[in-house]
This record gives C-alpha cells, structure tokens and sequence, in this order.
C-alpha cells in the first residue's frame, strides 16, 4: 500500500509543467509515455518507494486507509481490497459468479468506473477541476456555518436553550430533566415551546445523524448536566471531537458513538477523561482497525463500563469461501 | 505530424538559443564563451516564445526563473510553497520551486521524528504557532483537499502530554502553565497524589508537579502531513527539483549606516540548482530565497556569505543551527501502560509514548551537550538506551524494568545552538534570503503557523496571524536570547 501510495505522487506533479506544454492531452499517462525521462522518473520512484518503509517508521497501519470520504463523496480505491478479489475471482472463475455474497463484494469495483459528468470533465479542462474545488469548498462553508457558535442566544437565553436550538436546528433531538423528547416534526419545524425552561438543564440529547463537528461542540460543552448523549452516524464527528467531550466528564453516563465514519481506536482512547460513563457504544466503526482488540481496551480503560458494539468476533470474518463451512459445523456438533 | 514538422522547423530558427552543457567562466574580462552567452540572452529575450528547446530536451531541469526558491522540500518548505501559493492574490501568481536534495527524504527530519504536538511551551510566540498549527491539522482535509483524491488519514492520537516536575522545577512549571493558559491551551496543573489517581503505572517519586494537556495536545504521523502537503502543492502548480542548491551568485553594494560604518548589502539574483547524480546544473533567476534545509541550514546561508566577515559584526553573525543527533527507540513491553497512556516527559528529559495497540512503546531523550553524538551518520548508539533512557524510564514507570527493544533509530534535529528557538524573516545583509529553520525539534509541530509567517513576510512585508518579530535573526547579533525551556 505504501508502495502506490508514493508512486501517486509524482503524477499529478508534472500537471503544472505540462500545461502550456501539450493542451490537448492532460493525462498524465501520455506525457510519461512519450518521455524516457519521466518513465525513467517513475521507475526510479517505484523502487525507491520498495525500499524506503523499513527505516523511519516501524509500523504501518494497513487497515485504515480503506474508509469512504463523505466530505468529498469519492471512494477510495481499496487497494488490498481489490486484490484480494482478484484472487478470489481467480479460484472461483466461472459458474460460481453468481454468489450472492462475492456479487456484493464486487460492486465498489463496478463503481470506481463511473463517473459522474463533472469528474470526467475535469480530466480534460482545468475550468472544471476550478469549479469543483470552489463547490467542494462550498460545501465545507456550509457546514461551518452550521456549526457555528451561538453566542448571541448564549447571551440572552442561556447554555440550556443554546443547546437545544442548536440540536433541534440540525435536526436533533433533545430532552430537558423530567421532560418529554423535543423533536422536529414531520414538516421539520420545532416548537419553541422550550423557551421558558431558562433554568432546567438538558439531561439528554440525541444528535444521531446530525452535520455536527468540532466546532458545532462548542454549544454542547457547557450543558453541565448532560447524561446521555448520541452521536450515531454522525458523519464529520471525529477523534478531535472525543478529545473535547472531557469538560462532560462529571456528568455524561451514556455514549454511544455507533456507525461514525472517522472515529478510531485513536479518539476512543482519549475518553479515558468520562470516568462516570456506564454505557459506551463503539459499535460499527469502520476505521477502528482491530475492533475486537480495542474494545478489550477500551473496557479495561473503563472498568466501570459497559461497552456495547464491537463484536469480537468481527476479527475473525473469514474468506467467502469458508463461510458456508464454518456454519455447517455448529450443526452437527 | 504537421504540428511537430512546423515546430521542427521553427525550432531551427531558434539553434542560437540552445544551452549546451559547459560551465561558463565569469573572468574579469568577456571571453569569447562569455560573449557567445551574452547573445544567446539577447537573442532569447527577442524571440517570442517560451523556453521551448525541440532538440534538447530540459523537461528534468528546474524553470530558468522563478519568483521564489525554496531550499529544502521538508514539512516546513512545503508548508512555506503552500502558504505562499494560498495567500496570493491571484491564481498563479508567484512561480515557486521547491528544491530539494533527497525525495525519499531518508535522512529528512520530517519523517524521522516522533511526531508530537504540544502547546506546553515557555514562550507564547511558539504556544500560538502550535495552538494554529493545531487547527490546521484538525481540517487538514480542508486545507490540503485534492479534488478526485483520496482524503488524508492523519492518524492524530489525541492524548495529550503529560510533564513531570521535580521540586526545583516546579514553580517554572507553574509559570509557564500560567503563560500557556493565557494563551488559550488547554492545559492542567497535577499534583502527585492526583496523578496516582490518573495513571497508576507512574511512579511519583520524587515528582512535585506535573501538567497536563487536555485537548489539542498528542502526536500524528508526519509523513501523512509530508505527503498531503506535496500533493496539494503539486496541484497548485509548485515546481519541485531533485537537486542541490551549489552556489548562490549575488550583488553586493556597499554602504554606510548612521553610525558611518560600512556595511555589504548584498542580493541574491541567481541560484544554481545542481541535478541529481550529475554534473549538471540549473541557474535559476529568482527575487527570493527561503531558507528551510533544516538541520542543514547552516550551510546554506554559508553559501550565501553569511558569516563570513569579521568577528561581532553583523556580517561575521553565522546562522548558528547545526544538525543535531537524536535516537528514539521502539520497544515492546507486555505489561506497560495502557490505551490511555499519554506522551510523558520526565523532569530527566527522556520521554515516552505508546506506538499502536499492542504494547509497543517509542521513546528517547536528548543528550547533554557533553555527550553529544556526532552527527555525520545516522547510526543509533543502542548503549545511550542502556545507560541514559532505561533507568530513568524504568524508575518512572516501574513497569518497564523488563522490556525488549525492537528497533531503533535515529534523526536530526535542526538545533539552534543560540536558545533553541527557530529563526524566521530575511536576514539583514543578505536581504531576499529568508528563514523558515532552527526549531530545534519542534519544527514539525509549528510548520503550518511558521509556513504561514513567512510567506505573510514576503507577501504584506510584515507578519499578520501571529508576531513572530521576536524571532528575527539579528538578535544573534544583538545578542538577545529568548529562550525556550521547554525542549524535549
């Protein structure tokens, strides 16, 4: 992995060379092919990728590198992914194609192909590689500016109604202390009923879903009394965010972080600050590299937790083509 | 096919222009090499045209003028590339290249170092360059994104660093937490018992304070910020060079200041880059030079003529960082401490960290200026381990009494021998050679802030973000030291 992951490099470099150069053919590829220097440029950092991973830095992390961007809304190229299909495809040529299980697996391969009008575009003109950075760049403005503090309502209404609107606007949940949920509803409007609970603390939110990332935590940090918090499949949520929950230590009982995308074993050690949580759910997080390990861990980090999720088992998946006799085997013994 | 028979015959129009490998002589008096190059330039000024050569072929050789060289194509130059091509009014501006030496940066300090951040400094210029490098790395895929490309995974461990006090230690502890806590860190004061309390496994013997980092504060693998960096400033159209800068060929006029002293003001107008492998080389034409070689820094403003005048004059003032040995070893020990184990530097200067899941631990510690190692090898010295590291570390964190070393090695340090903090701005003399070097260790750490500074140097002529004016090279003539205690 580390070996492309170098030999990627000095592709897109030549770009800004090339330009004035050959207008009409920007790929990479082309220009390489015509120039002995350059091929002999790229030979030089294959090998020099081969044998540079021994000496800096002992340990690689192979697993990571495998996550979906939902910023960008690109996926990447799962490389030791790829081949191990390759090898099953190999095995299993022919009649067996049909397998539901290995049809499945083969699908992100299908999509790296195609492509969406833009991103073939901008192979070709530069204007359009311009324009999706700025709409990419857009993107991001928004969300800061979701998640922006509010320290105008701050001033007037008090960190309790803070919170609560900042939630219900992202489309969370809240519940202040011997209160019913506040949601939106079906029109996706919010009562503003709450108003007057000035001085009852939110003892729950459930932000499940919701666009919220580091800075949007700023409105939920000084919610003193917050026992339960959600923040399932949040999708901007990451290691930075678990580092900062600590000023919730003396309060929060319940966290569940299922289904984020960014979060790794790496931010799951930094809640050794909630000392008071009973409940933690680490369940489905696709960069934590060693699931059943880290949740071992992450329970002997937290003697007085319960961590649900992680199932130790999930280390143990097995080729497709073992599966079938795995479950055979319980059923006669 | 017809394209390329017109450009050949164009081309024939332009054989006066061809450069030929020779080495020109600069003699006092025009020889007949010198007056053949002086029509060439002439000529070339004339035609129309980019420097478009159909016979020889110089795609390999850096561009013929740039606005700004860079020397050194570490974290810290590229960040400087980055900041310089972000901040320019319009796009493609200021042509930059990048020089660099080694692009596999084997011996690069970059790739070598253990990867830490920390606000927990003395100084409040280097606690803001790290509290901004810090926000950067947090949207580092917003700084650095790449349209089509795949994010960038940084693998930041954000638990923070925890250092111990002895008694005589403790109230400069106090003072300087003081400072970092006015200057927006997160950071907190400890007492032994507290810290008994925290993390078992430490021993607190004679320890009488401790801080601690609470957010912002952990360490990350910098050759994911190396590589995010190159590519994003690839995309926007950096030059890069594998080469070496051999000389620098400046003007020099004299002048006098109000003291009626004579001084030489001198400028940089070319630069030659030297390939790689070969005796060939590149002048380069460039209205600014960044100093950002690292640990070999030194050097290159000794190309430059710095320091070489008499003794306690400004221009006698070297640029004193020089490399710097220093070892980290990677050990495994089953039973040391667990998941939440954060950065911990002992009040004896060495310092640990946990290294992935499975009980792997990195460490070190630097030397007294007695037992500095020599710094022509990299080779690592296994018995400082047995000697220096081991038994501190074992006192500290008893469990470590048995541990197995894996593996180990060793990296430079860019060590300002003045008071160990970097050098940043133009130098006086010399006036378009900037720094961007000296950091003695941080330099990683601070890179995005530094990057940032300089290139708000040459861009506005002053900084913007963060004053980083304390850092300006005169004060080694000055003679005002501003030190940083806190150097690990």
């Amino acid at each position: 992995q580390l070996h492309i992951h170098l030999a990627q490099v000095p592709l897109p470099a030549e770009r800004g060379c090339h330009r004035h150069a050959t207008p009409e053919g920007k790929g990479p590829l082309q220009d390489l092919g015509e120039n002995p220097v350059f091929q002999s440029l790229v030979l030089y950092f294959h090998s020099s990728s081969l044998t540079f991973s021994p000496p800096p830095r002992p340990i690689w992390d192979l697993s990571s590198d495998c996550s979906e961007c939902p910023l960008v809304g690109l996926e990447r190229k799962n490389i030791l992914g790829e081949q191990s299909l390759h090898l099953v495809a190999a095995i299993w040529n022919g009649s067996t194609r049909s397998i539901h299980g290995l049809g499945g697996a083969v699908a992100p391969e299908g999509n790296q192909k195609k492509k969406t009008l833009l991103q073939f575009l901008a192979g070709y003109f530069y204007d359009v590689e311009y324009l999706r950075e700025y709409l990419l760049q857009n993107q991001m403005l928004l969300l800061h500016k979701k998640n922006r503090s509010l320290a105008h309502i701050s001033e007037n209404y008090g960190p309790y109604i803070t919170g609560a609107f900042f939630i219900l606007h992202l489309g969370g949940a809240v519940r202040f202390q011997n209160k019913e949920w506040i949601r939106l509803n079906k029109r996706g409007q919010f009562p503003l009923e709450f108003l007057k609970f000035q001085k009852v603390p939110i003892e729950a939110v459930d932000a499940s879903g919701c666009d919220i990332n580091y800075e949007g935590l700023d409105n939920l940090l000084p919610l003193k009394e917050l026992q339960s918090l959600s923040l399932q499949r949040c999708p901007y949520v990451d290691d930075w965010c678990l580092n900062r929950l600590y000023p919730l230590a003396n309060s929060l009982q319940e966290l569940s972080l299922a289904g984020c995308p960014r979060i790794s074993e790496r931010g799951l050690a930094s809640l050794h600050h909630l000392q008071n949580l009973r409940r933690l759910d680490i369940s489905d997080l696709p960069a934590v590299s060693n699931p059943g390990l880290t949740q071992i861990l992450v329970e002997e980090m937290l003697p007085n937790c319960k961590v649900v999720g992680a199932d130790w088992a999930q280390d143990l998946k097995l080729e497709p083509e073992d599966q079938p006799q795995d479950r055979a085997n319980p059923v006669p013994t | 096919m017809f394209r390329r028979m017109l450009r050949l015959g164009w081309g024939r129009g332009q054989d006066l222009s061809v450069r030929r490998l020779s080495i020109r002589k600069r003699g006092s008096t025009l020889d007949w090499n010198g007056r053949v190059s002086e029509f060439k330039k002439k000529i070339r000024s004339i035609l129309p045209g980019e420097d478009r050569n159909p016979l020889y072929d110089t795609s390999h050789l850096p561009p013929e003028r740039c606005d700004v060289v860079i020397v050194g194509g570490g974290v810290l130059g590229l960040s400087v590339a980055y900041w310089l091509k972000k901040l320019e009014k319009r796009q493609g501006a200021i042509r930059v290249l990048v020089v660099e030496r080694d692009h596999t940066y084997s011996q690069a300090s970059t790739g070598l170092s253990v990867g830490g951040i920390r606000q927990q400094f003395s100084l409040p210029e280097n606690i803001q360059l790290s509290l901004f490098s810090a926000s950067f790395l947090r949207n580092i895929n917003e700084h650095l994104a790449v349209v089509d490309d795949p994010p960038l995974d940084l693998k930041f461990n954000p638990l923070g660093y925890l250092l111990l006090a002895s008694e005589k230690g403790a109230a400069t502890m106090e003072n300087n937490v003081k400072v970092q806590r006015q200057e927006g860190a997160k950071v907190c004061l400890m007492s032994p018992e507290q810290l008994r309390n925290k993390f078992p496994w430490i021993n607190t013997e004679g320890v009488a304070l401790a801080s601690y980092g609470m957010e912002n504060e952990g360490w990350f693998d910098p050759w994911c910020l190396l590589q995010g960096l190159r590519r994003k400033v690839q995309s926007m159209g950096v030059f890069f060079c594998q080469g070496e800068v051999t000389r620098f060929i400046s003007s020099s006029s004299s002048m006098k200041n109000t003291s009626g002293e004579e001084v030489n003001l001198k400028r940089i107008y070319e630069v030659h880059v030297k390939m790689d492998h070969s005796l060939e080389y590149q002048p380069v034409e460039c209205a600014l030079v960044i100093n950002a070689a690292g640990a070999w820094s030194g050097q290159i403003a000794e190309l430059a003529g710095i320091g070489k005048g008499p003794l306690g004059t400004l221009q006698g003032t070297k640029l004193p960082v020089e490399p710097r040995k220093r070892y980290v070893y990677l050990w495994h020990c089953p039973q040391g401490p667990g998941l939440e184990a954060p950065l911990v530097s002992d009040s004896s200067g060495a310092y640990f960290r946990r290294e992935g899941l499975g009980n792997n631990y990195i460490g070190g510690r630097s030397p007294t200026e007695e037992e500095e190692p020599d710094p022509k090898n990299l080779e690592v010295d296994h018995g400082f381990f047995q000697d220096k590291v081991w038994p501190p570390l074992a006192q500290r964190v008893p469990a470590f009494e048995t541990l197995k070393v894996r593996s180990a090695w060793a990296g430079y340090y860019d060590y300002n021998t003045f008071d160990q903090n970097g050098v940043v701005g133009p130098h006086p003399l010399v006036m378009n050679m900037y720094f961007a070097t000296g950091f003695s260790g941080h330099g990683l750490q601070q890179a995005p802030g530094v990057g940032r500074a300089v290139a708000e140097m040459v861009l506005e002529g002053h900084f913007q973000t963060i004053d980083l004016s304390s850092f300006f090279f005169s004060r080694f003539y000055l003679g005002e030291k501003i030190q940083e205690h806190i150097i690990i």
